[in-house]
Order: C-alpha cells, then structure tokens, then sequence
C-alpha cells in the first residue's frame, strides 16, 4: 500500500505552488497571444477565451484548497483539454479548406491525394492558422492536473 | 511509496512543469504575414471613392474590365457593410476564383479603414494571395 511520506510534505506544497504558479504565467500568456492576434472573430474564435478563464478559476480552486476544488480543477481541465483538442481541429480544417485560396496551389490543389492536403494543412503548408498552437491550452490543463497528484491534491485540501 | 521515492517525483513533476510552456515557444502566429503591398495603394486608388453599392463606370478602364458583370457595369460593394453574399456575387461577377470562400475572409477582417486596404492585404498575404487576385478583389471593394 501506497504511504504518505510525511517529510516530504513542505517540499510538495512549493512544488504545487511552483506549478500553479507556471500554469497562471502560461495561461496569461495564451491571452496575450491571442490578444495580438486578434482571435475574437466569430463565436468560435471566443472558446480559447472561455477556456483560458476556466483555466484560472481551476487553479484558483486548486490553489485555495476549497472543498471538492480539486475535483472540480480536474474537471475544469478536461474541459479544457477538449476545448483545445476542438481549436486544433479547427485550424487544421481551416487550412485545409483555405489550401484553393494559395497561388502556390491554386491549379494542382483539387489534384492532390487527400494525404498531401491533410498533410500540408496540419504542418502549416497551407492557411493561416497555426495548427499546433489551440494545444497549448491542453498542455496548461494537463499541467494543472499534475499540480493535483499526492496526498494533498487527493484530499481536495491543502493539510497535507 | 517511500520519502525518497515521493521527493523523486516530486522533483521530476518540477521538471515537466518548466518543461510544457517551453514546447509552446516558437508556436506563434502569423505563418506568412508579408509586406504591405506596393500595389494595394494603386489597386486601391482605382477604387476608393465610388459611389454607393453600385456604381458603373467609377473605374479606371483596367480595372473595370476585370470587374464588369456581364452586362458590363461594374459591381462594387462596401468592404464594411456588405454580407458575404454580396461580396461572393461581386467576387464572382468579377470573375475572383473561390469567390465564396475570399469574401468570407473579407467579411472576417473587418473593420477597414482608408489605409490604401494595406490592413486587408496584411491579412489575405497569410493565404499567399497572388497580387492579380488582390487586385481584383479590392477593386471590388469600397468604403
């Protein structure tokens, strides 16, 4: 069975809050950026928004110790983690379907295999939007979730 | 677990959580965002000042021959107000190929202003517009 290590416990909580600390730095970041790029066109664009608030009110909870914020967090961040999984998606059929629009392509695109189209949208070869960066946001989650591991992050509290 | 074995992980935890922001550098936006046109400005003058949606005869005989329908007139609708269907039947009466899916990028990088529609070819250049293309489009266009 699994046991506590009590000495270990001071050692934790910096570490959380470390984590924590870098979760908060890395979300407000991907506002930034998103900021500068001006991602609010349409109801779609607006999700990483919601997403990244999600983000933070998770780390709130998480950080507070509040009863049940711990499962919450988690939940929160699932969420997210779909959320962000939804964006790359999202721009990778944008440039799939942007791929007609470069002259580079105009007259052989409807002659490539779907292989070479799917391939040239999701590595950047085509469309505007940035295919990997949506992840990001899943990464942030992914690390917000490990910031609940140990006796602490179990418990829902901060007694550990 | 034991004392060690936790301060193992703990630490490790510590590594992937300086990790994660570092694989999202180099991510950023804007894969092709090119020069501003030395030809938006020309492109432009031949089409600022029209009149109203509609407005035969407002251009210079060049542009207006890549812009005329088929009854000849020339097709100009407002880059700011007009729907995407509106903008798609100028397109296409322009002869714009994949006129649907330009006047949708249109309609998303809105608003415009008098800049010579430098703002609109910053944005088109991320789809590696061709310079004909563009023309044609903004010639189309009016504010």
């Amino acid at each position: 069975m699994n046991q506590v290590a009590p000495v270990a416990a001071p050692e934790r909580d910096r570490l959380r809050s470390g984590v924590l600390v870098v979760v908060v730095v890395a979300t407000v970041g991907i506002v930034v950026e998103l900021a500068t790029s001006r991602h609010w066109h349409g109801g779609i664009q607006l999700i990483p928004w919601f997403a990244a608030g999600l983000l933070l009110v998770a780390t709130a909870l998480i950080g507070r110790g509040a009863p049940g914020g711990v499962r919450v967090g988690r939940v929160l961040a699932a969420v997210v983690s779909l959320a962000s999984l939804f964006g790359v998606w999202e721009h990778v059929e944008g440039n799939y379907d942007s791929g007609p629009l470069d002259f580079r392509y105009a007259t052989s695109w409807a002659s490539m295999s779907e292989a070479t189209r799917w391939w040239k949208a999701v590595s950047g070869g085509v469309g505007a939007a940035p295919p990997i960066v949506p992840g990001a946001l899943a990464l942030v989650a992914g690390l917000l979730v490990v910031a609940t591991f140990g006796p602490g992050g179990r418990s829902g509290d901060r007694t550990g | 677990m034991q004392p060690d074995t936790a301060r193992h992980r703990l630490r490790s935890l510590a590594v992937v959580a300086l990790a994660l922001p570092a694989l999202t550098v180099g991510c950023g936006d804007d894969t092709g965002t090119a020069a501003i046109a030395t030809t938006a400005a020309a492109a432009a003058s031949t089409t600022v000042g029209g009149s109203d949606t509609t407005s035969p005869d407002t251009t210079s005989p060049d542009t207006a021959a890549d812009t005329t329908d088929a009854s000849g007139a020339t097709t100009k609708v407002n880059a700011n107000d007009a729907s995407v269907e509106e903008l798609a039947a100028a397109f296409e009466a322009a002869g714009i190929p994949n006129a649907a899916r330009w006047a949708h990028e249109v309609e998303e990088y809105r608003p415009y202003s008098d800049d010579g529609w430098a703002h609109l070819r910053q944005e088109l250049s991320k789809y590696n517009i061709d310079d004909a293309t563009f023309e044609q489009i903004v010639a189309t266009l009016e504010l």
